[in-house]
């Protein structure tokens, strides 16, 4: 390693290399992650303490209900099935239907008629929020698996009625990046905080 | 078959899933941020934190047909964050010096006055991947023998010649002599690519 933020040009220019070759639908080669998982005597443990907020924090995702879940589970208590809960919230059915399978970002449907359905199924905006926020992340992460265009055969995706990528269940599903205005955490944020003063 | 198990476990929301994802995967990784690519702990702890967090997410949702797939998966998701995080460390690096080492096999003036720090830097700062420097590098490596190729990349990432040794399986046998002739042709090869080192 050279001094002082030294850094060689070429070397750099390999390293990146590397890391863009993650994109691609090969990647990685038989030694690559070998390589990456190989002990050896430079290995660096993390923290007790930083382990156990790690473990922490994936158990509150794990925990979490998803948006799709918690209106799933809330239309069977509230008795209530998609064409009421539609008629209440001045949603059309296909959008409500969607939003049960987690297939369209919470932030992208208009407020005020989100607000109506989570009020109409008597979801408070606590519940609302750590859902919204769980289901922004699959769709999220969602994209950047999706974006690899690179997930070989091998890693098929179960039939599911949930998260079916590859087919266009909502045209609120971006096939994109993730650029989408709606689609990054400082939109979400702000449409949080909006949610909230309504439903206050 | 560990993921199994470990995906199993995370479906039935039991915090031991999450323990063992993070014992047979989780702690590898974090070294290797920190020991390849020079991460912070905190950074690594990110990088770490967000690749298993997509498992759990997202993981249950998809067959694998044994543990080196899901390994292979892991480590893809891996590498992308991994990617965001790095390039956001070099941008925020305001002390980085560009030094091109090649100029002790006599490289050329013309080439160390041209190499193209800007590209790299720009790349840094871009969305964009459409670096002239990188895909002239790409296009050079891919007509290389694969040894050599190895040799560049995993020395690129701070293995040491022993270490590349066992992971390819071949005697350390003058590897310096042998990355420091890859190097030289790569360089030799990238001059002759005008578009590679234009400022």
């Amino acid at each position: 390693m050279l001094p002082n933020n030294k850094v060689d040009l070429w070397d750099e220019g390999l390293r990146l290399l590397f890391l863009e070759s993650g994109k691609e639908a090969n990647f990685p080669a038989p030694n690559v992650v070998a390589a990456a998982t190989d002990v050896s005597d430079t290995d660096i443990a993390m923290s007790e303490a930083k382990q156990q907020t790690l473990i922490h924090q994936l158990a509150a995702v794990m925990n979490t209900q998803s948006l799709g879940q918690l209106l799933t589970e809330a239309l069977v208590h509230t008795h209530d099935n998609t064409a009421v809960s539609a008629l209440k919230a001045a949603l059309p059915e296909s959008v409500i239907s969607d939003l049960k399978v987690d297939a369209v970002y919470p932030n992208n449907i208009p407020i005020v008629l989100l607000k109506n359905l989570l009020s109409a199924l008597n979801i408070s905006f606590q519940n609302a929020e750590k859902s919204i926020r769980k289901t922004f992340d699959m769709l999220r992460n969602q994209a950047v698996l999706g974006s690899y265009g690179a997930l070989n055969p091998a890693y098929k995706k179960k039939s599911s009625q949930h998260y079916s990528f590859r087919d266009n269940q909502s045209q609120s599903l971006s096939k994109g990046s993730g650029k989408e205005l709606f689609q990054n955490e400082d939109a979400l944020n702000r449409y949080l905080n909006r949610l909230e003063v309504l439903m206050s | 078959m560990q993921f199994k198990e470990i995906i199993s476990l995370i479906r039935e929301k039991s915090p031991t899933g999450l323990q063992r994802l993070y014992e047979c995967y989780g702690s590898k990784f974090y070294s290797y941020c920190i020991v390849r690519w020079k991460l912070s702990e905190d950074d690594a702890w990110d990088v770490i934190y967000r690749t298993l967090e997509t498992v759990v997410l997202k993981g249950a949702e998809y067959d694998f047909e044994s543990d080196q797939h899901f390994n292979n998966f892991l480590f893809k998701i891996l590498v992308n964050f991994l990617r965001q995080q790095y390039r956001r460390k070099q941008t925020n690096e305001t002390e980085l010096e560009f030094v091109d080492l090649s100029d002790e096999f006599h490289t050329p003036i013309a080439i160390k006055a041209r190499a193209n720090q800007d590209a790299i830097e720009e790349y840094y700062r871009t969305e964009s991947v459409d670096s002239p420097l990188l895909t002239a590098m790409k296009s050079a490596l891919d007509t290389f023998e694969p040894l050599d190729k190895d040799l560049l990349l995993l020395r690129a990432q701070n293995y040491s010649y022993d270490e590349i040794a066992k992971l390819l399986d071949i005697e350390n046998n003058q590897l310096k002599v042998k990355h420091h002739r890859a190097k030289q042709k790569l360089v030799n090869l990238l001059k002759n690519t005008p578009h590679a080192t234009q400022q």
